[in-house]
């Protein structure tokens, strides 16, 4: 039903549609113009498309395949298509010097209509100079996705990093990994007919460009499955894959724009440079309070595969059924969805997800919601039975009902009210005055502990700095040719520390002027400090059901 | 269960020049490629790589507008571009290290490309550069003399370039001291180096048309005068490469025996490919230009001077070379027989003491490189094989902890203290102050880093304080 009606709403704006696909387009252009209606139907339209994405045999989706295919074969140029804009694309286009290879030249169905010329990106240095990009293109060349601009306008562009990766592939048989200049470098991954790339300014190394890239295609692959996207490229080479993923760009956005090329100050951006997550800091028994009330609740429940309590992107338990465990880049992607989401705040959701290293071919059925009006802790009951939508209802109503009781949920809200984190880490912090930042993880579980930013570093350019002496001395440490166990380094403006240990990696920052003796002092009273109180700010092993 | 069969160090894929400028048509692409090793390959397939590296260079293009693309890895080869005159790129291709395992009885291959410290290459790729420049001039100012003649100039280079690629196939154990171009000069005691010095001034004093003159010691330079660091460094390839090994240039000795055998440099002379041409031309820059000079090279016992003349005068004549040789014949002499005893003195001390640890390599090594001079001073053996070496991991560590010689009307060079231990249990301990940086390597597992920091600074006093009396 949805089908018909869209393409009378929309087609009236483009007289030239010598083929229904130009609807598809024109609905993810919100600056129409044509009847409001068109609005509405875009957004319920959407809705419908993730529920039909969960049952695979949605009529829509099948439809939506097949009107991807006459979008034109992407290598041969088809301006006709267009309603001309696509014209000036192709005066503008750098004839490369690739006498073998084929030039792409993918003037495609990917313009859609524009009410305004066509931006030149590669003329506007607010653009070019951003400082970070990161482009999502198939492997014909389609777009579809860019973190700045609008991906339909970088064809051209798209079109040169497809040729350059498949140059290297089938002339060489090698595959491009890197591209160093002056101030910036470029990150090529190939993942199952998708090639990401990352233009990157920032402080971060080849291997962690390499790692965010691999989220951004996990947090594809999350909303998709792998199997359901191998199989489209499979029958259709030239897919345009934005179809699928129109909603979830924002999943990929807020994902990205954890460090600081956002402008924004947080710890969130060490969660990602160690590869682990945070734990929310909670009083031993009141933490195992909530694993059992958790406990006692769902063991009856079959097919419930996992359950996630999290609060201000921190982990407050996890528990799991026996032989299965959560990845942090799985967790990351959970901490993603529920922080870019704001209406799991107010009502349940039932919502599929894929996590991708646990199992990129299938979805599990998450139950979303927040604990209670008054507390922001968010549950996940993770399922695969996708009709068991009134049983975690029911379940979290009882968990939530024996959280009250055992004031658990005054000890999470007495806890998220902490401006600095926590007391008593607070406390310790500020007892070493010359230690001005620390990250400490066990090696056993992939868990960190950082205290809050403070000063110096609450202003965006110190942050900035702080994040570019992690990134490298990170980098330097878990380096696959080089690695290396301790780092102590004087600078100019901190003293910065790496050690690791059998037990544990320790990262740290210190005023400049402090002695060697005295650092070494310092680190061993926190460790001491840290060990005490292990159970408050680590999981150790997370409980099953 | 994984077992190591085999592994291939870095070895030398390609290397190539082009100018985009040169083939701009349809079906003159060749005209691009100024010079391509090796040289057997196809054309077509040298056209493709060519092609690969311009659209690299261009998609670099759109993001930055300095023109400065610099590596491009991919999972098997690394390239490294350097671009010294505008239009004119270098590019360097290497295929990185590789290890053959063998996985449950299949054979795979793994490439391990961050193995390769791109720092040290790019700084390889520039040593080919600098040295064609010594010897011939800016690509530049050779294109303008052949009228821009792509084919002509293509010729001239490969000549020069063959012979180069040649000598320099071992890519391997290129480290830092490639990396930094510098050069170990000859610890001289202060009585025998104010002597050379004073020498040098002399001569320049009484032949007011020799520019420059440098005093070299087997390889090892004595005194380097005013010339910059690039060009003391191509010099001294140069010198390395055709005069030391050279047996069959004749000698172009006035008054002193006939030519006979070139060992006998018992009376010193001047050494000359063909007697009776005007003697070499090479760029250098004196005086803040790069300038055409003659070389002239006077070779007595194991001391090699070369002599720099502006080649905008006329060549010298037989006279000239009399006299010269005649002026400072005998006071050369005495001077390199007086060297030549310092040297092998020092090297009795040397190799006594050490004689005891020949067997164990825990005697900490230190390097220190001056970067405003570019010169180095170390105990490291960089050719020594098994348990002598430093193992490359290391050596590479150094390489990434380095400094770059920077500009010196920049702003202060940052002040530096690191200590590192790596998983083999070595630790580098590095400082950096006034341009000047020193490293000092020490393989005992057990130290802390208390300890570590004492046996350093220990080092750091005792080696690397006679540093004033270096030159410039």
């Amino acid at each position: 039903m949805e089908i018909e009606q869209t393409p009378t709403n929309v087609a009236t704006s483009d007289t030239n549609s010598t083929s229904e696909y130009l609807d598809a387009e024109g609905e993810s252009d919100p600056d129409e113009g044509v009847a409001d209606g068109v609005d509405e139907q875009d957004d319920y339209y959407q809705e419908q498309e993730r529920e039909a994405e969960a049952q695979r045999h949605s009529i829509i989706s099948e439809l939506r395949g097949e009107l991807g295919t006459r979008t034109g074969n992407a290598l041969s140029p088809d301006p006709g298509a267009e309603s001309g804009q696509s014209k000036d694309l192709a005066a503008s286009v750098e004839s490369l010097a690739l006498s073998a290879s084929a030039s792409v030249k993918t003037e495609d169905s990917g313009n859609t209509v524009d009410d305004e010329p066509d931006h030149d990106y590669q003329n506007d240095s607010a653009w070019c100079g951003q400082k970070k990009h990161i482009f999502i293109l198939s492997e014909a060349g389609k777009p579809i996705y860019s973190l700045h601009g609008s991906e339909d306008k970088l064809v051209t562009l798209f079109g040169v990093i497809q040729a350059l990766v498949s140059f290297v592939q089938h002339s060489q048989q090698d595959a491009i990994t890197s591209i160093h200049a002056r101030g910036i470098k470029f990150v090529f991954i190939q993942r199952n007919s998708l090639i990401l790339v990352a233009a990157s300014r920032t402080n971060m190394s080849v291997q962690q460009l390499q790692r965010q890239l691999s989220d951004v295609y996990n947090q594809i692959l999350s909303t998709l499955t792998y199997s359901h996207m191998s199989k489209i490229f499979e029958k259709r080479k030239n897919f345009d894959l934005r179809r699928l993923l129109s909603g979830s760009e924002r999943l990929i956005y807020n994902l990205l724009s954890n460090d600081s090329s956002s402008k924004r100050v947080s710890n969130n951006v060490f969660d990602f440079l160690t590869n682990s997550i945070r734990v929310f800091p909670l009083a031993t028994s009141t933490r195992s309070n909530i694993i059992s009330a958790i406990q006692a609740n769902c063991s009856k429940i079959k097919d419930l595969v996992f359950a996630v309590l999290i609060a201000n992107n921190q982990l407050i338990a996890l528990v799991r059924m026996k032989k299965y465990s959560i990845h942090p880049a799985d967790l990351r992607l959970i901490f993603n969805l529920i922080e870019c989401s704001q209406s799991f705040k107010t009502y349940e959701n039932w919502t599929p997800i894929c996590l991708p290293i646990f199992d990129k071919n299938g979805y599990l059925h998450a139950h979303v919601s927040y604990l209670a009006e008054d507390c922001q802790a968010c549950l996940l009951l993770l399922s695969v039975d996708r009709n068991a939508f009134f049983t975690l209802s029911e379940a979290k109503a009882r968990i939530t009902e024996k959280l009250r009781k055992n004031h658990c949920l005054d000890a999470i809200n007495e806890g998220l009210q902490q401006p600095y984190n926590d007391a008593k880490l607070y406390e310790q912090v500020l007892s070493v005055p010359e230690l001005r930042h620390f990250l400490y993880k066990p090696k056993t579980t992939a868990q960190l502990l950082c205290p809050m930013l403070r000063h110096p570093y609450k202003s965006l350019e110190e942050f900035e700095r702080l994040e570019a002496v992690y990134c490298n001395i990170l980098h330097r440490i878990h380096n696959n040719a080089r690695p290396l166990k301790l780092i102590y380094e004087v600078r100019e403006r901190e003293i910065v520390l790496a050690w690791v240990t059998a037990t544990y990696e320790l990262y740290a920052v210190f005023e400049p002027i402090v002695d060697k003796a005295t650092v070494i002092k310092y680190v061993d009273k926190l460790i001491k400090w840290i060990e005490k109180e292990y159970d408050v700010y680590f999981i150790r092993t997370h409980a099953t059901f | 269960m994984t077992k190591l069969l085999q592994r291939i160090e870095v070895t030398l894929r390609s290397f190539y020049i082009f100018n985009s400028s040169y083939g701009q048509t349809e079906g003159e692409e060749y005209k691009k490629i100024l010079y391509y090793h090796p040289n057997d390959i196809e054309l077509n397939t040298k056209i493709k790589d060519v092609g690969l590296s311009e659209a690299i260079i261009t998609f670099t293009r759109t993001f930055t507008s300095d023109d400065d693309c610099k590596a491009l890895h991919t999972q098997k080869t690394t390239q490294l571009f350097y671009q010294p005159e505008p239009g004119f790129w270098l590019v360097l291709v290497l295929n990185v290290p590789k290890e053959i395992k063998s996985k449950d009885g299949i054979e795979v291959a793994e490439y391990r490309g961050s193995e390769v410290c791109d720092r040290i290459y790019h700084s390889v790729l520039r040593q080919f550069y600098y040295i064609y420049r010594f010897q011939y001039g800016t690509l530049q100012d050779n294109a303008l003399a052949l009228n821009g003649d792509a084919v002509q100039l293509a010729k001239k280079i490969q000549e020069f370039f063959d012979k180069i690629i040649a000598t320099r196939q071992q890519l391997a154990p290129c480290d830092i001291i490639d990396m930094l171009h510098s050069i170990q000069y000859l610890p001289l005691g202060k009585a025998l180096f104010l002597r050379a010095h004073n020498f040098s001034r002399m001569l320049s004093a009484t032949f007011p048309v020799l520019k420059e003159c440098i005093m070299l010691h087997n390889d090892l330079v004595v005194c380097g005068g005013k010339l910059s660091s690039v060009d003391l460094y191509s010099l001294h390839a140069y010198i390395l490469d055709n005069v030391l090994e050279s047996c069959s240039a004749p000698v172009l000795a006035r008054s002193s025996s006939p030519s006979g055998s070139s060992d006998n440099y018992q009376k010193g002379g001047f050494v000359n490919n063909v007697p009776d041409e005007p003697p070499l031309k090479v760029q250098v820059t004196l005086d803040a230009d790069l300038k055409p000079h003659y070389l002239l090279i006077y070779r007595v016992l194991n001391v090699t001077l070369c002599l720099f003349i502006d080649a905008e005068n006329a060549p010298p004549k037989h006279e000239f070379y009399d006299d010269v040789h005649t002026y400072m014949g005998s006071q050369l002499i005495s001077l390199a027989r007086d060297i030549a005893t310092e040297v092998s003195k020092q090297n009795l001390a040397a190799l006594a003491p050490t004689s005891s640890n020949s067997t164990t390599d825990c005697s900490p090594k230190y390097l220190f490189i001056n970067e405003q001079s570019l010169k180095h001073h170390t105990n490291v053996d960089r050719h020594a094989k098994g348990q002598q070496s430093i193992p490359r991991n290391v050596m590479n560590l150094i390489a990434d902890l380095a400094n770059e010689p920077t500009n010196i009307d920049g702003a202060a060079a940052a002040t530096e203290e690191l200590q590192v231990k790596t998983t083999n249990d070595f630790w580098i301990v590095k400082r950096r102050c006034n341009w000047r940086q020193y490293y000092v390597i020490l393989s005992n597992s057990k130290a802390t880093l208390l300890d570590v920091t004492q046996e350093a600074k220990r080092i750091f006093e005792q080696e690397l304080t006679d540093d004033v009396f270096f030159d410039k």
